[in-house]
């Protein structure tokens, strides 16, 4: 260790060292020479004899100074000067080598720090590898974890094994600050939430189990996010009474910019209410809680599952839930290490398979890169034969060379990604908005792992893409090159032109990727409906957060769709209370069937006189109808549960709708029912969606829909505002971002391709130049010429195509799951891909042909 | 590359010790180290610089001597040795290996 520090002093004193060194060993010879002076010798020769004993004097310092500084840390700096100069001296091949790597490292990074968060990232708590989610396990299916609050209270209060247990419920806020109304997600937790994640506020305090107690203040703790985008980061929101649903609420803390609760994605939650609050603001509906807890220290988590189970047992026999079922109940315990969604893994299939997919594409975008950049190195090396050759005779070895030429390609890899890394944000920015990022848990944010990924990989390329350069540019016959008449390795050139082929084959694999993608899509969006997606939008309501009580809410619908329907621009509002793409059951309002454009077969739609009072009344679908009445007209009949289920009483039939598909892969129309909400259970209510068609384009429209709102109800936000065109566009977001990813990654694998080909075509014809000028001195006009370095062109890209073809077959395997209408063997994808490669590819064969039919064979003959 | 260190007569490490136990006696520049060996061995060990250097490298990174300019008899700059207590430690151990190897040999010899 003494010795590892001395030498580092020694290669920082380098230049002292060797002056020292140099005047020692000068010194030495002179006293040498005095010696044998003083025995007679004249100083001239007794100068030469001294030299001349002590023999090689470079050699000695060097041996010497060797002793001191690693001459291969000292070589290795050479060889970067020596890299450095030969990358400046050819600014337009480092141009496109450090663009090309660019590219790859960069789009690389940019993926890795998108799937850092689901596969390495941690939440931010204190041990968070002691969190726990106990999920109840019934005797068949799967656990969920969903508890009543008593459950909750009687596992907290009776567990030996937990140092805390907390209950959360995730929730939608409707927030007026300023008086400005805004949806924002948030979450009741019990008073102990923020000592149990062992988090510090940033501003203010967390509260306490103090602060969860019926009767006290209400008081709310905001992210970071939210404190940033609507309080401008600024010290005096804590304290600001803001208003939640209806009731004021006193911020009193702002969380850490690192927490993010028990989720890695960006979904998480902007305000945090203590737990006694939900009763009055939380959805009617939720009426389970999931709990999170963490595990005293010493304890295994299938400790405290066992505790817990026998707790929960307990309950259930004291409740008189003492059958087999509950016997069989266990509670069992899941890291929360890593948030709320679990990592990849046959717990996630779909996502797996996305991420698979998406990584298997810029794995061969990068592998095009390095292929294409051995090309051109390949290229290169022909005209460094000289330098080469030069080196080896002044003594240098075999394995020197390579390292030096390795040396060179790690550096230019290292160049391309920090490259890379400058256009990382911008890069990954452009990722986010094709991926689905709400369904992925993808949260990019770059920190030092991204460096050391993006520094691993550039090491990695450089040395993947330098290695057969290196070998083959080091394998010099010395003798003829140095006698100015080098031979065209034959080897060199088949070399390069598998390389090209090779990256020929992974861009056709791209190619037919994006195709096929494509194609699907192009199926998917001839899809018919059965209604009319175009100038709709939707948006969500939630009265019960503002707490509202039953009459309220519908007195709220009502004026809502009148106030809409009257207002200009609009041509028609209604309401269901399930989104349209659902199912088979929903609770309209009176006029959904025009504003969505379902056409009414027969009878009326519903009207503001069906009311809760009045006689029940359905509408059903085409299919219902035949099923139920045959070819008799159902208009007027009864319809009773014990007949169909969707029916809560006795339902005279008013109406017959067209069916609707309610999802793009659904192969059959959906048989519906619908009944008016004013006659459903109260319970199952409590929000809505908004249907509004607009007469122009209906994003533009927003502004006067929130206007409108805002005339019935001031605090009411709008949720998840979107058209019906867009709803269902988001369900196929996974094709549609995927085939996107493809394209482009396809596109860039075919433009480095392109620039392979071209470079290595370009350099056949300038090392032919000499041939192709005899065979032209001989006879063989321009267009044979041509012809000849086309067609060598063609066969590489031919072979290319032979080795593509089975290899995007198996590849596309990958996708096909998305696909829809189409085979991933599907012929015509197969020949377009094929077409478009062949036509880009043969314009990068074209210049450099024209350009051997253009040799003047004088000139040539001449050349060398 | 292979090149030796010690002249082709001395065992291996051998060098080294000469040179810690000739420093023994007092600080000395690299000549008067060549010199006091030759003298000493009666002309037979001529230890060249390309071997004595890179010896007194190698001792001073392992901090058994240290290295320190001075003015030499006939007042020229010249670099002094000294032994360092490290390198007084190392010439005791390596004299008793050495001794035993010696006495080893010997006794192959004698009995071969």
């Amino acid at each position: 260790m003494r010795t590892l520090l001395r030498r580092l002093g020694y290669l920082l004193r380098r230049r002292q060292l060797d002056a020292d060194l140099a005047e020692e060993i000068e010194i030495h010879r002179a006293m040498v020479q005095k010696q044998l002076e003083r025995s007679g010798m004249a100083p001239d020769d007794a100068a030469a004899a001294s030299t001349r004993t002590l023999g090689n004097v470079t050699l000695a310092r060097e041996d010497a100074r060797a002793v001191l500084v690693w001459p291969w840390l000292e070589s290795i700096g050479q060889d970067l000067r020596i890299g450095m100069r030969w990358l400046v001296r050819q600014p337009a091949f480092t141009a496109v080598a450090v663009m090309t790597l660019a590219l790859g490292i960069g789009a690389n990074t940019a993926v890795f720090s998108l799937l850092d968060a689901s596969l390495f990232r941690r939440l931010h708590a204190r041990h968070p590898e002691e969190l726990v989610f106990p999920f109840e396990h019934g005797a068949t299916g799967r656990g969920e974890n969903r508890f009543t609050f008593q459950t909750f209270e009687r596992l907290r209060a009776a567990n030996t094994s937990l140092a805390d247990l907390v209950a959360y419920d995730p929730s939608r806020f409707s927030i007026t600050v300023d008086a400005e109304a805004e949806m924002r997600r948030g979450e009741f937790v019990t008073g102990s939430y923020f000592e149990m994640m062992g988090v510090r506020s940033l501003a203010g305090r967390f509260f306490t189990m103090a602060d969860d107690a019926p009767g006290k203040d209400p008081v709310a703790v905001i992210s970071y996010r939210y404190w940033s985008s609507r309080f401008n980061r600024d010290y005096a929101a804590v304290g600001k009474t803001i208003t939640v649903g209806k009731t004021p609420v006193t911020v009193i803390g702002v969380t850490p910019p690192a927490f993010q609760g028990r989720e890695l994605t960006s979904a998480w939650a902007d305000i945090m209410l203590p737990m006694f609050l939900q009763r009055q603001l939380g959805l009617r509906d939720h009426t389970t809680f999931s709990l999170i807890g963490r595990l005293k220290p010493g304890t295994t988590a299938d400790q405290a599952a066992q505790d817990l189970t026998t707790i929960r047992r307990q309950e259930l026999a004291e409740t008189g839930g003492a059958n087999d079922e509950a016997r069989a109940r266990e509670i069992r315990l899941r890291s929360a290490e890593h948030g709320e969604l679990p990592r990849l893994g046959p717990e996630r299939p779909n996502d797996t398979k996305q991420t698979r997919l998406i990584t298997s594409a810029i794995l061969i975008v990068l592998l095009v890169a390095c292929v294409n950049i051995a090309c051109l190195l390949l290229a290169r090396s022909a005209s460094r034969q000289k330098e080469m050759a030069l080196r080896l005779a002044i003594g240098a070895s075999r394995a020197r060379l390579i390292r030096q030429l390795l040396t060179e390609s790690i550096l230019l890899s290292i160049l391309g990604g920090l490259a890379g890394l400058l256009f990382l944000g911008w890069t990954t920015s452009a990722l986010m908005s094709v991926l689905p990022v709400s369904e992925l848990p993808f949260d990019a944010r770059q920190d030092y792992r991204t460096l050391m990924f993006a520094f691993g990989v550039s090491i990695g390329t450089g040395i993947l893409f330098g290695l057969v350069p290196a070998f083959t540019a080091s394998r010099v016959e010395l003798q003829p090159v140095i006698q100015g008449n080098p031979i065209r390795g034959a080897s060199r050139g088949w070399m390069a032109k598998s390389l090209v082929a090779a990256q020929v084959a992974l861009t056709l694999a791209l190619l037919v990727g994006a195709g096929l993608i494509l194609r699907s899509l192009d199926r998917l969006y001839r899809v018919e409906f059965g209604f009319s997606a175009d100038r709709v939008m939707t948006a969500w309501i939630y009265p019960t957060l503002l707490g509202f009580d039953y009459d309220r809410e519908m007195r709220l619908y009502r004026e809502l769709v009148d106030t809409l329907s009257s207002t200009p621009g609009i041509t028609a509002a209604s309401v269901s209370r399930m989104s349209i793409n659902r199912g088979s059951f929903n609770l309209i309002g009176p006029g959904f069937f025009e504003t969505v454009g379902i056409p009414i077969v027969e009878g009326r739609g519903f009207s503001i006189s069906d009311t809760a009072t009045s006689q029940r009344v359905g509408i059903i679908s085409e299919s219902v109808a035949g099923k139920y009445f045959g070819h008799e007209s159902p208009i007027g009949r009864l319809m009773t549960p014990d007949v169909d289920q969707r029916f809560s009483a006795p339902t005279e039939i008013i109406g017959v709708v067209k069916e609707i598909r309610t999802g793009y892969r659904q192969q059959t129309f959906t048989p519906a029912v619908y009944a008016p909400y004013t006659q459903a259970r109260r319970t199952a209510l409590g929000q809505i969606i908004v249907y509004v068609r607009t007469s122009a384009d209906p994003s533009a429209a927003l502004p006067i829909v929130r206007e409108a709102v805002k005339r019935v109800e001031p605090n009411l936000a709008l949720f998840d505002v979107n058209t019906l065109a867009g709803q269902l566009d988001q369900s196929i977001g996974t094709e549609r971002s995927t085939a996107m990813l493809l394209g482009c990654f396809g596109g860039l694998a075919l433009i480095l391709a392109s620039i392979g080909l071209f470079g290595t075509m370009a350099h056949s014809v300038t090392s032919r130049t000499r041939e192709l000028g005899i065979r032209m001195s001989l006879g063989a006009d321009r267009r044979s010429v041509r012809r000849m370095v086309l067609r060598e062109a063609l066969i590489v890209v031919a072979a290319g195509l032979a080795v593509g073809v089975p290899l995007s077959v198996l590849g596309t395997r990958l996708v096909s799951n998305l696909l829809f209408g189409v085979v991933n063997t599907d012929p015509p994808t197969m020949a377009a891909a094929i077409g478009v490669l062949l036509v880009v590819i043969l314009v990068a064969a074209y210049l450099p042909a024209r350009r051997a039919s253009l040799i003047d064979p004088m000139v040539a003959l001449r050349t060398e | 590359m292979a090149r030796t260190n010690t002249p082709p007569d001395l065992l291996p490490g051998t060098l080294d010790m000469l040179i810690l136990r000739t420093l023994a006696a007092g600080p000395k520049h690299g000549y008067g180290i060549a010199e006091r060996l030759r003298q000493v061995s009666e002309d037979v060990l001529q230890v060249g610089e390309s071997s004595l250097y890179p010896a007194l490298q190698r001792l001073l990174l392992n901090g058994w001597v240290k290295a320190e300019w001075g003015a030499s008899e006939n007042n020229r700059r010249a670099r002094y040795y000294t032994l360092t207590p490290a390198g007084r430690k190392r010439l005791g151990a390596e004299r008793v290996e050495f001794e035993r190897l010696v006495t080893a040999i010997q006794r192959v010899l004698q009995t071969g």
